[in-house]
């Protein structure tokens, strides 16, 4: 089983961690999750584009009330992709 | 990739992963803040000043039911998974339960119907340790009943002390989380 080079970048893997961990159905808004992951707002932007174009996350924007918010949830495609990522690396760690 | 670069790896995400289901069972350390500070102020008021114990018992009991929830509830604004809703439903019905045990049941009075109030928070937190996949919250609900049984059968006069040590402990941790997830 092979490494996945879009979650293995250290701030995208702990991304990934993050949103599997909520579990299946979850969303996340924007804002926490920033602060969840202490990275600035334009860092996460980022990282998040790299992984809603690897079809692993989507982003929705819509209100909550007049507030705007963005928010992100795992696709089934991104929960698989993480779990194989996750079995190489454990791999990686047996074979070493 | 070598070795340690992997195991670097993998620590990262089991902490991420972890940390992520403690910081939203314990709703960002909140919520062992205020029960801790409630915890420990009413048991200590009890064994120095049982008249305004009483007092404070009934103000900060329902003011920390009602703050709980709503920390509940701002957390899921921003975090909205299966498990946060489970959660709010679980601790809604057992509230639920206290307050018709309260008024029409069996009220808690005295020492035997405050370790039963215990027990009953204790074994939930053990449940919520399993909900979460977090054992270190399911030891401490288990831990926390073994010390209500032992202080109630064995110590009874310490009861209210060892609950208030209880209470400073969980307030020191709670201030410790809170310090580290909003620095």
């Amino acid at each position: 089983m092979a490494l996945d080079p879009v979650i293995h970048q250290e701030t995208r893997l702990r991304l990934m961690a993050l949103l599997a961990s909520l579990g299946e159905g979850a969303q996340v808004e924007f804002t926490w999750l920033k602060e969840a992951l202490d990275l600035t707002e334009g860092n996460l932007s980022s990282h998040l584009a790299k992984l809603e174009e690897a079809g692993y996350v989507q982003v929705e924007k819509g209100y909550q009330g007049r507030r705007p918010r963005t928010w992100v949830r795992l696709t089934p495609q991104g929960r698989a992709a993480y779990q194989a990522h996750r079995q190489a690396l454990l791999e990686l760690l047996k074979g070493g | 990739m070598k070795q340690e670069e992997a195991k670097a790896l993998w620590r990262n995400l089991e902490e991420t992963e972890r940390e992520t289901r403690l910081r939203l069972a314990l709703l960002g350390g909140w919520i062992l803040v205020l029960w801790g500070g409630i915890w420990a102020m009413g048991n200590l008021l009890t064994v120095w000043s049982p008249g305004m114990a009483e007092r404070f018992w009934t103000v900060a009991s329902p003011l920390g039911v009602l703050l709980s929830f709503y920390l509940g509830f701002r957390q899921g604004v921003s975090v909205r998974t299966p498990l946060g809703l489970q959660t709010f439903y679980f601790w809604g019905l057992l509230t639920l339960f206290f307050l018709l045990h309260w008024i029409f049941l069996l009220p808690p009075k005295g020492l035997e119907g405050v370790s039963f109030l215990i027990s009953l928070v204790a074994f939930a937190y053990a449940y919520m340790g399993t909900l979460w996949q977090i054992p270190g919250i399911t030891w401490a609900g288990l831990g926390l009943f073994a010390l209500d049984l032992l202080l109630f059968r064995l110590f009874p006069e310490h009861f209210h002390l060892g609950m208030g040590l209880v209470g400073l402990l969980g307030l020191a941790y709670g201030g410790r989380l809170l310090w580290r997830w909003t620095r």
